[in-house]
């Protein structure tokens, strides 16, 4: 068999069909295929930079997609808009032995707007071929180039782009014109793998060779802060026919303040004056912060329009008000001009949203940022408020913006400050609640859960639900109890204090196990928490828990008549350097009721990989534990 | 046949006409009444969180600029009535285009009533976007939106394609209260149409109204028919948990499909109309019929020495595994357009037309008798019975008969048994395009033997506190096809962690083979050498003999359902245990045991456990769901039965007590 294969192939190269034998996949590299789903065969980007504001940049891309896993790499997307053109662009496909497939020429691409998901409209459009493989493996060569006189949003270099993707050969190269505009390089892990830089007059080349496939990792820091990778910028340059220059955050902040923000902020006189009766009467400007914040959340609402220069700057106040919708840019912007209005000072903020925390870099100003929010100076501390949200209290950032470096707009310049965060214990969730047992395993009885930080903005959102939908919230939430039937429930949203209070009354059939005189009953019936990392031979990354929490759960249980405690686990109490788990069974009552004590405390933190054991196994203990169960047996 | 009638759409004719005049004057824009001004709550849906206060739309021909063109006029007043009601406020209206034509809309206005203060979206605010190669749309929001207003907008779409005169959609996901369609179609176009879903209409008028349409430069003055259809007070929409056929089957709309076209200088364009039409159609249809006819050229590129010999039905299984492996299934359907099937035997890749029919093609080389079946996936919908509405079809299978036997073929999946359709397609019937006779509608029957079965023996080691055990996981029928398919999907071992972690935290497999000797076309036998430690505390054993369940949350949570439960095909679930009761403990208890029967034989939990005279504890489960589909009022009676499997398979209890 695999001599007429190799016969056959001898045979496909001497009659010289269309054929390239580079993209030949027969023989690859066992290295570079462990744990990969495509290869990387060369990844190069060429760029020319003419000036501050002229740039082209080539790109070939070789790709052998080995599994379906790797189909992705078969849906080609080019973006341009009205500063960025695509010159050429193309897709050959190649079988396994190298044989041309298919080629898709630049006017076989599809030619459609932007869909980001999150805008009403985006002025962005994108060429777009779409690939799917009919056996493996099969490789994709793209090749493109762009010209386009925005700099801002200077190409970006990963050596790697994915997890489970491996790469063979990868090229980034700078051509510039002249030292004026050189630009500013900053390296990231790129100890990681075997990087060869080479620099002259006029050029900058990075090049790296047979980087080997890496897996993901549970728990293991975002793929931003793990994988090499360049982060490129110019001093000065173009976005959107706007012309910037900056050496610092100062400077990036004057020209938000200047270029972007400057007369956005009229009002009518209307408005004005109806800022000022909102708040007369309140002198403290934190009060009248949150009156206006109050009103900018009943009246408006988040929609996204990005058009040119809108991808940054904001629409004017004056516009806001009349439609009553805006984007982050648009609402903030508004927000600040009514705080004006009612006398308080506020700062436009910039920053990297997301679960994931992502600093803006001291060293490194340039532009970035997906997000902008309002910073409020009041007696030498800062509040920060998010004006795309209807429903979060005031000075609450939630998970989406927390703890993190970000560009506060100050009228002198800008400045990186790191916006509030929720650690540990300020992650509180509390359960307080009774059941009844009887005799044939049913239960009957209410809890109390109350949330603060990080859990507050997972639960409060309940408040807004259908009652179908709540009821399936606690049917999913619980689903360690059968049958579970709500018979009330209540919800109490204490903004000031960021504290969510649920009050659930509930009944459940058959919640214990009977056989014959003995009922078994799992104790913890409202905070079963089963989470145990998964085990890895060999952990590559270290891992993080970004914010920690911390729970405590009493419970009182009232037995059924005519049975005592035939077994009951003893009470336990852990404490390491991930936190704590303490446990507690206390009978009362003679007998007739049972206390039961949780607290389960996991604090934030970067750990070595060597501690992953070490972790997997107190979460292994935590949910066996969680699951304790009790016996009783008729008297 | 008594279930297939049952989830049968109300199909009406329209010739009933309900006298009583329930429309109102026609509205005009940006006008609210009284009615619409004092609208605060909805009465009949407290939980809306906006409605239709009114919709409405026309349909008719029109000659602009020397074409004729389909014009449809829209007109919707929305109220919002809560926080979440404001979501209705984005609107996109999709418009489609080829190369040579597009559809234009026109005159599209909007506005947002605040009490007495009405505001208006400006050009500038309203976008255009491209969607994909063919449909592009107008999409803007509402400026001003806060509960309690009311949102207003109208457009008209200028269509050069007559085709898309398509109905009517009376239900959405929020309620209306009054939505009210027009059509005024010339005498030349011929639409056949149904009323989908269990709504009645509540006005239903047909005209005929005279010298209504011409051309310029024709002569004569065409009459048209002019319909008017409305229904008040429409719920909303509510999709249903798991196990539903498609929305489809039961979202209120009105149906249309252009069935001929008598054009204006004479002569008919049929479109469709009978099936015998379209029987005679089929044969040359360049991407069904004319497909059929490559037999040559599967006699030339497969060899003919291969499927020669055996049985019939042996070489027809043979044929079939070699369709399923030569081909890879591309993941489309695209049964109308372009199927090329010699390209895509040579590229060994294609839609579900095209392997299919490659598949008829060989078999009929070979001397079978095969034909195409056409029919609808569950999430299409199914097809109308009353007259050929060919875009009610998606999928093409094939019919073979084989000594008297018939089966249904399906090449897409390399897993399925010969004679297995896979889950998408139990869909109830098709229709069977037999080109020497006339077509015939033909029912899918499901495999009836869908078993998943363990077999476990365990031994308990109280002085380590571990239980050492054997599991044999039987699957038959579409469960085997899933396992199959699970198996696949990733490595051994990722598969083998998967299953532990299943099962809990301190099950251990030691060993894992697939019993080939035991398993066949439709079963899988696989066998797990496995330990748990930590099993049970030190003294008594409390210990619950379902290590391994079937499922252990039910899928059925809503308090209710609106809409019918298919299962596709019938389960039955089997647990055999046998423990040893170790040295130096005895049994003290054992769970209860249970029988449970549905009503008519339609499903039965029984389950017995006892000890034998040697001192070993046997347990037999089953859980078996003898039909596919259940009308909604039964909806509970399910959701108990499965929550009994649930209770029974998480709550048992062996006690062994320390002598």
């Amino acid at each position: 068999m695999q001599l007429t294969f190799r016969i056959f192939f001898l045979f496909l190269c001497l009659t010289g069909t269309a054929q390239n034998q580079k993209y030949q996949s027969l023989l690859l590299d066992s290295s570079l295929s462990d744990n990969a789903n495509a290869i990387v065969r060369i990844d190069e980007m060429n760029i020319h930079l003419s000036s501050y504001n002229e740039m082209s940049y080539e790109v070939n891309q070789v790709v052998t997609i080995l599994n379906s896993k790797g189909n992705s790499f078969g849906v080609n997307r080019v973006g341009y808009d009205k500063e960025k053109k695509i010159k050429d662009l193309e897709v050959y496909i190649y079988d396994n032995l190298g044989n041309e497939i298919d080629h898709i020429k630049k006017r076989d691409f599809e030619d459609v707007s932007v869909n980001d998901g999150i805008s009403l409209y985006n002025d962005d459009r994108m060429l777009v071929n779409r690939y799917t493989p009919v056996s493996y493996p099969c490789t994709i060569a793209l090749h493109y180039t762009i010209e386009t006189s925005d700099t801002g949003f200077f190409p970006q270099w990963y050596f790697v782009s994915d997890y489970n993707v491996s790469v063979e050969e990868s090229r980034y190269t700078i051509n510039y014109s002249d030292y004026g505009i050189k630009p500013q390089i900053k390296e990231y892990n790129l100890e990681e793998i075997q990087v060869s830089k080479k620099e002259s007059e006029g050029i900058i080349t990075y090049e790296a060779a047979d980087i080997k496939a890496y897996r993901p990792e549970q728990m293991a820091p975002s793929f931003s802060k793990i994988i090499p990778r360049l982060r490129v910028q110019l001093k000065q340059f173009s976005l959107k026919g706007e012309t910037a220059e900056f050496n610092d955050w100062k400077d990036f902040g004057l020209w938000v303040n200047n270029s972007l923000l400057k007369d956005r902020s009229n009002l009518n006189a209307e408005t004005t004056s109806k800022v000022k009766s909102l708040v007369s009467g309140v002198s403290d400007t934190l009060e009248r912060a949150k009156i206006i914040y109050k009103y900018v959340q009943d009246n408006t609402r988040y929609i996204s329009v990005q058009i040119g220069i809108g991808g940054w700057k904001p629409i004017s106040a004056l516009d806001v008000d009349k439609v009553k919708y805006g984007d982050c840019k648009g609402l903030s912007n508004y927000t600040r001009a009514l705080l004006k209005a009612a006398g308080v000072e506020s700062y436009y903020t910039v920053i990297q949203a997301g679960n994931g925390k992502i600093d803006f870099e001291q060293d490194f100003a340039g532009l970035q940022g997906n997000h902008a929010i309002l910073t409020i100076p009041y007696k030498n501390e800062y509040y920060w408020i998010d004006c795309t949200s209807q429903v979060h209290p005031f000075g609450f950032l939630g998970d989406f913006t927390d703890d993190r470096k970000a560009l506060v707009v100050k009228p002198e310049g800008g400045e990186l400050i790191k916006t509030a965060s929720y650690l540990n214990e300020q992650n509180f969730q509390g359960i307080n609640g009774e059941y009844i047992l009887d005799p044939v395993g049913n239960i009957l009885g209410f809890v109390k859960i109350s949330t603060k930080g990080v859990q507050y903005d997972n639960r409060f959102g309940l408040e807004k639900e259908s009652p179908e939908d709540v009821v399936k919230y606690y049917q999913n939430t619980w689903n360690n109890i059968n049958n579970l039937k709500l018979d009330d429930y209540s919800f109490e949203n204490d903004k000031d204090q960021v504290l969510f209070t649920e009050t659930v009354t509930f009944k459940a059939s058959n919640y214990a196990s009977i056989s014959g005189n003995r009922i078994l009953f799992s104790v913890n019936a409202f905070n079963n928490n089963s989470f145990v990392p998964n085990r890895y031979r060999n952990r590559k990354f270290p891992f993080e828990i970004t914010r920690g929490y911390l729970d405590e759960d009493t419970l009182l249980i009232k037995l059924p008549d005519g049975y005592k405690i035939e077994a009951v686990p003893e009470a336990f109490n852990e404490e390491n350097e991930f936190g704590h788990y303490k446990v507690s069974f206390e009978p009362k009552e003679e007998g007739h009721s049972i206390v039961y004590k949780r607290s389960l405390f996991i604090k934030n933190g970067f750990y070595p990989k060597e501690k992953y054991g070490d972790y997997r196994e107190f979460r292994k203990m935590t949910a066996k534990m969680d699951n304790s169960q009790i016996v009783l047996v008729k008297k | 046949m008594s279930v297939i009638n049952k989830i049968f759409f109300a199909i009406c004719t329209f010739l009933m006409v309900v006298s009583i005049s329930f429309a109102q004057n026609s509205v005009e824009f940006g006008r609210l009444s009284n009615v619409d001004l004092n609208f605060n709550s909805y009465e009949k849906d407290s939980l809306a969180d906006a409605v239709y206060l009114y919709e409405y739309g026309d349909n008719y021909f029109e000659v602009r600029d020397n074409r004729i063109w389909l014009i449809t006029k829209y007109h919707a007043k929305i109220k919002v009535l809560t926080l979440e009601g404001i979501d209705q406020s984005i609107i996109e209206v999709p418009y489609y285009h080829t190369d040579k034509s597009t559809e234009k809309i026109n005159d599209l206005k909007a506005l947002t009533h605040n009490s007495g203060i009405s505001m208006g979206v400006k050009k500038s605010e309203i976008f255009d976007i491209d969607v994909s190669e063919n449909w592009s749309e107008k999409r803007f929001t509402f400026p001003n939106v806060k509960v309690g207003s009311i949102l207003e907008y109208t457009y008209e779409i200028q269509s050069p394609f007559h085709f898309n005169l398509k109905g009517w959609d009376f239900q959405s996901d929020i309620p209306k209260i009054y939505s009210e369609y027009n059509a005024r179609i010339p005498g030349n176009w011929v639409y056949n149409r149904a009323l989908i879903g269990e709504r009645k209409l509540d006005f239903n008028e047909a005209k005929v109204k005279k010298y209504c349409f011409s051309i310029p430069g024709g002569t004569n003055e065409a009459s048209c028919e002019v319909l008017k259809y409305i229904m008040k007070d429409i719920p909303a929409y509510e999709e249903s948990e798991e196990f539903m056929l498609s929305s489809n089957n039961y979202k209120s709309r009105l149906e249309f499909e252009l069935s001929e076209y008598k054009m204006f200088r004479g002569g008919t364009e049929k479109f469709t109309k009978t099936w015998k039409d379209v029987d005679t159609e089929f044969k040359t249809d360049k991407d069904i019929g004319s497909q059929l006819r490559k037999r040559n050229f599967f006699e030339k590129n497969v060899d003919p020495t291969l499927f020669t010999v055996g049985e019939p039905l042996d070489r027809a299984k043979k044929i079939y595994s070699f369709v399923q492996n030569h081909f890879t299934w591309n993941e489309k359907y695209g049964i109308w357009h372009n199927n090329r099937v010699k390209d895509a035997f040579e590229e060994k890749s294609g839609n579900v037309a095209e392997i299919n029919i490659a598949l008829i093609n060989l078999l009929n080389a070979r001397g079978f008798n095969a034909n195409i079946m056409l029919m609808a996936t569950r999430k299409r919908g199914l097809p109308k019975k009353t007259h050929p509405v060919m875009t009610d079809f998606n999928y093409i299978v094939a019919k073979v008969d084989i000594d008297g036997v018939t089966y249904l073929l399906d090449a897409t999946e390399r897993n399925l048994p010969f004679g297995m359709l896979p889950y998408r397609c139990l869909n109830y019937y098709g229709r069977v395009m037999d080109f020497d006779k006339e077509s015939y509608w033909y029912d899918i029957i499901p495999e009836g033997r869908n078993n998943q079965s363990v077999r476990m023996q365990i031994k308990l080691n109280p002085k380590e506190r571990k239980m050492e055990g054997i599991l044999d996981l039987i699957n038959s029928g579409y469960q085997s096809v899933s396992r199959r398919d699970l198996l696949e999907s990733m490595s051994r071992e990722k598969y083998l962690e998967e299953f532990e972690k299943t099962i809990g935290n301190e099950f251990y497999v030691n060993s894992y083979a697939i019993k080939d000797e035991y398993s066949g076309e439709k079963k899988l036998v696989e066998r797990f050498e496995f330990d748990v430690e930590e099993g049970f505390q030190a003294s008594n054993i409390y210990l619950n003999p379902f290590l391994f369940k079937f499922f252990d949350k039910n899928p059925f949570l809503s308090t209710r359902r609106s809409y019918p439960i298919d299962f596709g095909f019938i389960r039955n679930y089997e647990y055999f245990l046998n423990v040893e009761v170790p040295k130096g403990y005895r049994l003290k208890e054992l769970p209860k045991s249970k029988n449970i029967a549905l009503p008519d034989n339609l499903g039965a939990i029984k389950f017995n456990i006892n000890e034998n005279a040697s001192g070993t504890i046997n347990m037999v489960f089953s859980f078996a769901l003898n039909s596919t589909h259940f009308d909604s009022q039964n909806f509970e009676m399910i959701r108990d039965f499965f929550s009994e499997g649930v209770d029974i398979q998480t709550h048992s209890l062996i006690v062994l007590e320390k002598i």
